[in-house]
C-alpha cells in the first residue's frame, strides 16, 4: 500500500463508501444515451473515459452536464442495474448530481480543500470517501 | 435552512406520505446547497421518455403514485420515447412500449398535464417573471430564465417531481435572485449580427452561436452584448439550446432582451467587474463551430433530422416551404419534430400532408433523443441535421455519425441523398 493522503470537502449526499479512483478532469452525464445503464459503461463523444466503466468505483470529475434526465438514468442504474459508482467526488457538484446521489443514498462530496480532485487523486487509487463528516482518504497505488 | 411550520408540517407527514418523502429529499438538497430557505414551487415540467428513466423511473413515478402523489401546479412534461401514432414506422426493442405505457399512465395519475413537449414554455405551460420553476430540460430552463426571467436551475429528473408534489423547492442557484449576475462577458461583433440567421438558417445558425457562447461560459452565466433589438422566439430558442449540451448553467444575460439585463451594468449587479473575462465572437467562430459540429465528409447521409427544440409552427412552415414540391430521396429517412398542439395547427393548415407526400414525417411526441439510437439507427448510419443539440447528445461510442448544416442544407440532403453544406463558405 502507498502513503495515505486527508482531503476536506462539503458533503452533498451523506454516507460512507470505498473503491478503486476512476478519474476525469471533464464533465460527465449519466443519461442513459451517456453512460449505458447495464454496464456504468461511458459513451460520450471524445469523452477521456470513453470506454470504461465507473461501475463499483470512487468516480472524480469536474461536475454534471447535459441532460437533466440523468436523474432518473442513476436512479435505473442504482435501483435495477447495480451499475453506479461506490461514490462521486466533484470539483462543483451540480444540482443533477446532488439530486441522484441524495435520493439513492450514493455518498458525494465536492469542494475539496486542497486542491482539484484530479490533482490529488489518481487512477487506481483506493479512496473512501466519509461524507459524513466531509472527510476523503486516499491511498496511492504503490 | 430555516423550515416554516407549514414546512415542518409537510416534512413530518402531515400532508400525508409522498409529501413527506418529497420533502425529505428537498431539506437534503437545500442543505447541500447552502439554501437557507425554500420558496413557493409556481411550475413543474418532469421527464418521460422510457428510454432516458428506464425501468427504475418506471418504479420511481409508480412509487409516487402508490404513496398517493398528486401535482396540482400548472405542469408539463417532455416528449416520451415514440410516436404513437406513427408506430408502424418505427421498429421498437421488446417491452419498450409497455415501458412506456406505464409512465404515461403514472405520470396522468400524478396530475401532470400531458405536453409530451419540451418547447412547453411556448404554448402549454408559460411561466412569469420570477416564477419559481422545478424544470426539467435546459432549452426550456433556459428560455424562461433568459427570455422570460422565470427563476430556475435545470432541476434533475427526481428533484423537479418531488418538488412538484411537495410545492415548495429549495432557494438556491437560478431560485436565489442573488445568482442571477453575469460571470463573464460576450460580444457578438456586427458584422456577424449583420450576417446570421434568415430564413432557412435561423435555427442552425443561432445554435452555434449558442454553442460558441455556452463552450466559454460552461459553469458560469455569461453577459452577451450586441444581439439584435429584437429576436424571434425562434432565434432566442436556437440561442439558449447551449445551455445543455454546452454549458452546465442556465441563464444567459441578453443585454437588451433579458428582463433582468436591461443594461449591461444591471446583468452583472450594478457594476462591470475591471478584468472580467471577454470574449468578442466573430463570423470566424461562427464559421469554426460549423466545422467543429461536423464529424465526416461523407456526403451520403442515411438519415435527416430537424425539430430539436421541437419546431414552432412558423418553422414547421419553414421547413414545408423550403421542401416545396421536392419529393425525399429512396434509401433517405426524413424526421421532423414538434409537439401535438403543433402538429394539430399544421395539420389543420395542409402542412402535414405536405410533408408526408414528400415522404418526409412529422411526429409528435416525441424525437431521436428520446430514441434507442443505438439500436434504431446504428453506428454505421450517417445524420444531418440543423440541431446542435441533438448532434452533441447524440454522439460517441456505438451512435451514428453527423454532419451539421443550415436547414437548408439538411432538407437538400433529405432530397439529394447528398449532403453539401453550403453555410459560411
Amino acid at each position: 500500500m502507498g502513503e495515505t493522503i486527508t482531503l476536506h470537502g462539503r458533503p452533498i449526499s451523506r454516507g460512507v463508501a470505498e473503491g478503486e479512483a476512476i478519474v476525469t478532469d471533464k464533465a460527465l452525464s449519466f443519461i442513459a444515451a451517456a453512460i449505458t445503464n447495464d454496464e456504468g459503461i461511458v459513451r460520450m463523444d471524445g469523452h477521456p473515459l470513453q470506454g470504461r466503466s465507473v461501475m463499483g468505483k470512487v468516480l472524480v470529475y469536474d461536475t454534471d452536464i447535459y441532460s437533466t434526465g440523468a436523474g432518473l438514468s442513476f436512479y435505473t442504474k442504482w435501483k435495477i442495474d447495480k451499475s453506479t459508482p461506490r461514490a462521486i467526488i466533484c470539483r462543483e457538484m451540480h444540482n443533477i448530481g446532488g439530486g441522484f446521489t441524495i435520493y439513492t443514498g450514493v455518498p458525494s462530496i465536492d469542494r475539496i480543500r486542497e486542491g482539484l480532485p484530479w490533482d490529488l487523486i489518481g487512477d487506481g487509487d483506493w479512496v473512501r470517501v466519509d461524507s459524513e463528516r466531509g472527510i476523503v482518504e486516499v491511498t496511492k497505488r504503490s | 435552512m430555516n423550515l416554516t411550520d407549514a414546512d415542518k408540517r409537510k416534512l413530518d407527514g402531515g400532508e400525508g406520505r409522498a409529501v413527506q418523502h418529497a420533502m425529505e429529499h428537498l431539506v437534503k438538497m437545500g442543505e447541500a446547497f447552502d439554501a437557507e430557505e425554500m420558496v413557493d414551487l409556481h411550475t413543474v415540467h418532469v421527464f418521460s421518455d422510457y428510454r432516458t428513466v428506464g425501468d427504475g423511473g418506471v418504479n420511481f413515478y409508480e412509487n409516487l403514485v402508490n404513496m398517493g402523489g398528486h401535482i396540482s401546479l400548472p405542469s408539463s412534461c417532455e416528449p416520451m420515447s415514440m410516436d404513437r401514432n406513427h408506430n408502424d414506422q418505427f421498429d421498437w426493442p421488446d417491452g419498450y412500449e409497455e415501458g412506456q405505457q406505464k409512465i404515461v399512465d403514472a405520470l396522468a395519475t400524478l396530475g401532470v398535464q400531458p405536453t409530451f413537449s419540451c418547447t412547453h414554455y411556448l404554448n402549454a405551460n408559460v411561466p412569469k417573471f420570477r416564477s419559481n420553476m422545478a424544470w426539467v430540460e435546459g432549452n426550456a430552463t433556459g428560455f424562461a430564465n433568459t427570455v422570460i426571467g422565470a427563476r430556475g436551475n435545470r432541476e434533475d429528473a427526481v428533484t423537479s417531481p418531488l418538488a412538484g408534489i411537495a410545492r415548495r423547492i429549495p432557494k438556491y442557484g437560478m431560485l436565489d435572485p442573488g445568482n442571477r449576475v453575469g460571470d463573464c462577458l460576450v460580444q457578438i461583433d456586427p458584422h456577424l449580427i449583420e450576417r446570421i440567421g434568415g430564413e432557412g438558417r435561423r435555427t442552425a445558425d443561432f445554435e452555434a452561436l449558442g454553442a460558441v457562447i455556452g463552450d466559454f461560459a460552461y459553469d458560469r452565466i455569461p453577459v452577451v452584448t450586441g444581439l439584435p433589438d429584437y429576436m424571434q422566439n425562434e432565434e432566442l430558442k436556437a440561442l439558449v439550446t447551449a445551455c445543455s449540451p454546452a454549458m452546465t448553467t442556465t441563464l444567459m444575460l441578453l443585454v437588451g432582451i433579458s428582463p433582468e439585463a436591461r443594461t449591461l451594468e444591471e446583468a452583472f449587479g450594478g457594476k462591470v467587474p475591471k478584468d472580467v473575462d471577454t470574449i468578442r465572437v466573430t463570423e470566424d467562430d461562427l464559421r469554426e463551430m460549423y466545422g467543429k459540429l461536423e464529424q465526416t465528409t461523407k456526403e451520403d447521409v442515411d438519415i435527416v433530422i430537424s425539430g430539436c427544440p421541437f419546431k414552432t409552427l412558423q418553422e414547421v412552415q419553414e421547413l414545408t416551404q423550403q421542401l416545396g414540391a421536392r419529393k425525399v430521396a429512396d434509401g433517405v429517412q426524413f424526421y421532423i419534430f414538434t409537439d401535438r398542439i403543433t402538429f394539430n395547427m399544421a395539420e389543420d393548415m395542409g402542412l402535414v400532408d405536405k410533408i408526408e407526400a414528400a415522404g418526409a414525417l412529422l411526429t409528435t411526441d416525441t424525437c431521436s433523443w428520446c430514441m434507442p439510437v443505438e439500436t434504431m439507427f446504428g453506428p454505421d448510419k450517417v445524420i444531418a441535421s440543423d440541431s446542435m443539440k441533438m448532434r452533441r447528445l447524440l454522439a460517441g461510442d456505438g451512435k451514428p455519425t453527423w454532419r451539421y448544416g443550415t436547414l437548408t442544407d439538411v432538407v437538400d440532403a433529405a432530397v439529394t441523398g447528398k449532403f453539401k453544406p453550403r453555410r459560411w463558405n
